[in-house]
């Protein structure tokens, strides 16, 4: 499968990869790179054109009546193009003030939007409309998924926001997207979901049983997985403020038990729903991200496509 | 060690601050931002044994820093001022100058400065030294200093006291001047080291104390004034004085006399009144009626009262202090004075000598000078010749008339000859005359006769004119001559004489080269003429009498009325005064009103006044007496505030000396370096948890 076949060079080193400022450039440089890396592409073979019919009701438009299958078969059919049967994908970011954590020279937060860029790149170049759903305590921004010229850039400004917000609360945007969204698509998740998981198991329910497709990426620290801090500090917390003096040399050993066991908890939550839980280090390359994302949608059936062409509309 | 800002110490009240801030760190430390904490659970700090130790070395030597700084910022300094010991009071030398003038007659000011002089006397101990003068027009002893050196220690004051009641306020004027500089002078008579010479000066210090004396006197080191006003009584005060012009020729009309009434500028009265008393002091017809502004003059022309004899006295009637409301007025006497003209001119005829004799000669209130013009060949009565004091004979005489002038002129007459341009009889000298235009180049300015023109403005005689002039022969200087020789008093540009004195027995013979009728010169015309001719009439013995109007304290010029046989002098109490013939002059006139000489000839009267500065009582503006550069006491608490700012400034000037607080300052940087050095170390050696991972 795609992610055993052979690269020709290693992965992007994040250090390289994120000392790139620009979000657009770096989402190119890692799907370009992606591309590249494969020798083979697992995908020939598959046909760009019309990929289903479609059985004629009247008032349909007559223009994409496949009249070869009607001189066969003597029945009206119509074509049902890429972009029919192209996929909605929902991006939903944490942005609030836990994801401004770091103990390399990036955040939690631009690593993870450098994530959500390059999953947009990669789903647009595929033709796929991609949204975007911001959220700290409660939604920020709520951008509608769209195949057009300019809404990748608009969707990428809205990933440079800053992550300011005082809390993390995955309930409101989830349950959102639950209402808002009808037709079946694909849910990514990206946070570190570092706040209480009670609640979301129902939400997480709730967007399963409309169809959607949920992949979760959890994005650590290495940091806050290590705790490998000395000395008696006093702890800050960054969304609340709220202070705590530990001495980590004591507490190590019980953070990362209940750390595991909180990841742990969410990626089984993940499992019994169908979806898919990634957990990554901002220390590792995006690449391995990518690769993960695509096994997890060949698994779940979709065709994979190869630089098609961004254009809107339908074709005779 | 003493400091000149000590308020600064409390400064030193901040090294509580890094003591503070010690005990908060400790519980204190930096923050690590984490991104969750439900994690962790709290667990509390432990805290190493060296930290604490070095801490608390550090926390030493902010605290020392703290309090180096207050220290610098109070700069201290070292009192090391030599003279601690209390100085003891110096022993005194003390002069009270006490006013006795005219002003000091008005309400109780007199008691009140006997109660001035009596607190003085209380506050001198019996090592100081003191003397009492009292001062009016002059400076007189009441108590020497050796009479109070002489007085045993308790009965000082008393002696003072008892000579000071023998005494009352007089009628001078008040020389403040000259009592200042005698009182200075006494004090500096004698070295006296170490004691405070001061003069104590009780005086009402009126507007009208005299000062100008003080102008270039200078005020003598270490004597300072001390002034004792009184309080003013109550009430203004308007002055009367004489000012002048008491006519009593001439007409009704002119017979007045001209006063001056001064009121004071504080007063609220402007009405006066003025009235004639007699001897007695009874009024003599009604009270004149006059209005004065407060702060201004009135000058008013009284008239005469036709009442026989004249009334002596004029009283002001309106203000509140009366002792300078009377003053004494006495009419002029008058010089009755005859020439005796001997010419062939008519009055009438303006190019003749007489036209213009009679115009220069006119009536004055001093003067009256009576012209008998008589033509020589009329026989002279001896009554006019013996009566002229001055005769001008412009013509030749005929002998017997020329024979009586010299016989007039030796019994102690002037005449003046106007050289004829014909020659007179063998005894004239003889003349020659000479038709060319002369001036006159030198005059003898030291004669009486020239003496009124000798200033620079008035000696210039080169614009009179002479057309033609007789020449006169020189005085020849023979012994056969009478004791004085005669002498030229002028001479023409062509050095032949024009004036030429001769003295003959008691008398004098002035013989003049060029008359001043038209044809001769311009004499007449010039402004030189009527001077000369008056000048003449004084040589000749015409003089104006003295005036007969004098202040208290001046000298009554008695010495051309004195007889042989004795004049007796009576003055305005009543008491006599025998003045000798050699007596010269009267200085004992302390007293106002009309003094009487009487003796051989007529009484002569004189009228002595109150001085019209004793009526300006105001008070004198204050600094006044220092702008004459007298050194004033002015109040004791100045003295204090000096003595407490020169303390000040040297405290300044020691500390500035010292400057301690550099090294204060230096200490503190140096602390400073220790600590900052040694902090560095104990970081170093403890390293601070860093929130970024390496």
């Amino acid at each position: 499968m795609p992610a055993a076949a052979a690269q020709s060079r290693p992965a992007l080193e994040p250090q390289v990869l994120m000392s790139i400022r620009d979000l657009e450039l770096r989402a190119r440089v890692v799907v370009e790179g992606f591309w590249s890396g494969l020798h083979r592409s697992p995908y020939h073979g598959f046909s760009v054109e019309f990929t289903e019919y479609r059985q004629y009701t009247p008032g349909d438009d007559v223009r994409y009546l496949d009249w070869r299958v009607f001189a066969r078969s003597d029945r009206y059919f119509l074509k049902r193009f890429e972009d029919e049967t192209n996929l909605r994908c929902h991006l939903i970011v944490d942005q609030s003030r836990s994801m401004t954590y770091r103990s390399l020279d990036w955040t939690k937060a631009e690593y993870a939007a450098t994530l959500a860029a390059t999953l947009a790149r990669l789903l647009d170049q595929q033709g796929d409309a991609v949204g975007l759903l911001t959220f700290d305590e409660g939604v920020r921004e709520y951008l509608p998924p769209r195949h057009r010229s300019g809404h990748l850039r608009r969707l990428l400004l809205m990933l440079e926001q800053p992550a300011t917000g005082r809390a993390t609360n995955l309930l409101p945007p989830l349950r959102r997207v639950a209402e808002i969204v009808r037709k079946r698509g694909l849910m990514v998740v990206i946070s570190d979901f570092l706040a209480p998981l009670d609640d979301l198991e129902q939400v997480l329910t709730q967007i399963a049983a409309r169809g959607h497709e949920l992949i979760v990426f959890q994005v650590l620290d290495p940091a806050e997985v290590t705790f490998e801090l000395r000395g008696t500090t006093v702890f800050e917390d960054l969304e609340s403020g709220r202070t705590l003096t530990v001495d980590p040399a004591a507490t190590r050993k019980d953070y990362q038990r209940q750390l595991e066991a909180h990841c742990a908890q969410l990626a089984l939550m993940c499992r019994r729903l169908g979806g898919t839980h990634i957990r990554l280090g901002t220390d590792q390359p995006l690449e391995l991200a990518l690769y993960d994302f695509l096994r997890s949608r060949l698994r779940a059936g979709r065709v994979i496509r190869r630089n098609v062409r961004a254009s809107a509309g339908g074709r005779g | 060690m003493s400091f000149l800002a000590p308020l600064f110490l409390l400064g030193g009240a901040a090294v509580a601050l890094p003591i503070l801030f010690h005990l908060v760190r400790r519980t204190t430390r930096e923050r690590t931002p984490f991104s969750s904490l439900m994690f962790l659970r709290p667990s509390p700090p432990r805290l190493s044994e060296r930290s604490r130790l070095e801490n608390l070395l550090l926390l030493l030597l902010r605290g020392l820093v703290v309090i180096l700084l207050a220290l610098g910022f109070a700069r201290p300094f070292f009192n090391r001022s030599a003279d601690q010991a209390p100085t003891p009071t110096p022993v005194r030398r003390v002069v009270l100058l006490i006013d006795q003038s005219a002003s000091m007659q008005r309400g109780n000011l007199w008691s009140e400065a006997r109660g001035k002089v009596r607190s003085v006397l209380r506050d001198l101990t019996s090592a100081d030294q003191a003397a009492v003068l009292l001062f009016a027009g002059d400076v007189g002893p009441l108590v020497s200093f050796a009479d109070w050196a002489a007085a045993p220690a308790g009965d000082r004051a008393g002696l003072v006291e008892g000579r000071l009641a023998a005494t009352t306020p007089g009628w001078g004027a008040t020389r403040l001047d000259q009592a200042l500089i005698r009182a200075a002078d006494l004090l500096t008579e004698e070295e006296a080291l170490g004691a405070q010479r001061e003069i104590v000066l009780i005086s009402d210090l009126q507007e009208g104390s005299r000062l100008n004396w003080l102008q270039p006197y200078a005020w003598p080191e270490g004597v300072v004034l001390k002034v004792e006003p009184l309080e003013p009584p109550a009430g203004s005060n308007a002055g009367l004085a004489y000012a002048g012009e008491l006519r009593t020729r001439g007409a009704a009309a002119d017979r007045s006399v001209r006063v001056r009434v001064t009121n004071d500028g504080a007063s609220r009265n402007e009405a006066f009144r003025l009235t004639w008393r007699d001897t007695d002091g009874n009024p003599v017809g009604e009270p004149v009626p006059l209005q004065a502004p407060p702060g201004q003059s009135r000058i008013v022309t009284l008239d005469l009262p036709d009442t026989s004899p004249l009334p002596r006295q004029i009283r002001l009637e309106g203000d509140d202090h009366p002792f300078d409301n009377t003053v004494h007025v006495l009419p002029p006497p008058v010089a009755e004075t005859t020439v005796l003209y001997l010419g062939d001119d008519v009055p009438a005829v303006s190019r003749g000598s007489l036209f213009f004799l009679e115009r220069a000669f006119q009536e004055t209130p001093r003067q009256v000078i009576r012209l008998l013009p008589r033509k020589p060949d009329e026989p002279l009565s001896p009554g006019d010749l013996a009566e002229a004091v001055l005769i001008i004979a412009t013509t030749i005489l005929p002998p017997a008339t020329q024979s009586a002038v010299e016989a007039r002129v030796a019994a102690g007459g002037t005449a003046l000859f106007v050289a004829p341009e014909a020659p007179a009889g063998p005894s004239s000298p003889p003349v020659g005359n000479a038709r060319k235009y002369a001036m006159l180049a030198e005059i003898d300015f030291q004669h009486p006769l020239f003496a009124p023109f000798a200033d620079p403005r008035f000696s210039d005689f080169t614009k009179i004119r002479f057309w033609q002039h007789r020449s006169l022969t020189e005085p020849e200087h023979s012994p056969s001559e009478s004791d004085s020789p005669a002498r030229v008093l002028a001479r023409f540009d062509d050095q032949s004489p024009a004036l030429i004195e001769a003295p003959q027995g008691r008398g004098r013979r002035l013989t003049l080269a060029s008359g001043w009728n038209a044809d001769d010169s311009t004499l007449a015309l010039s402004t030189k003429f009527v001077p000369l001719l008056y000048s003449l009439v004084d040589l000749a013995g015409g003089a104006p009498a003295a005036a007969s109007q004098y202040l208290i304290g001046d000298t009554l010029p008695l010495a051309s009325f004195v007889s042989p046989a004795g004049t007796t002098l009576r003055l305005p109490d009543g008491s006599e005064s025998v003045i000798d013939a050699d007596a010269g002059d009267f200085t004992g006139t302390i007293r106002r009103g009309v003094y009487r000489l009487e003796g051989a000839g007529k009484p002569v009267e004189f009228a002595v006044n109150l001085d019209p500065a004793e009526s300006r009582t105001a008070p004198l503006a204050v600094g006044e007496l220092e702008a004459f550069g007298v050194r004033e006491v002015a109040d004791p608490a100045r003295i204090v505030t000096n003595a407490r700012r020169e303390a000040q400034v040297q405290r300044g000037e020691l500390e500035a000396r010292q400057k301690l607080w550099r090294w204060l300052l230096a200490a503190a940087v140096g602390i400073l370096l220790l600590e900052t050095w040694l902090a560095g170390r104990a970081a170093r050696r403890n390293p601070e948890p860093e929130p970024a991972m390496p």
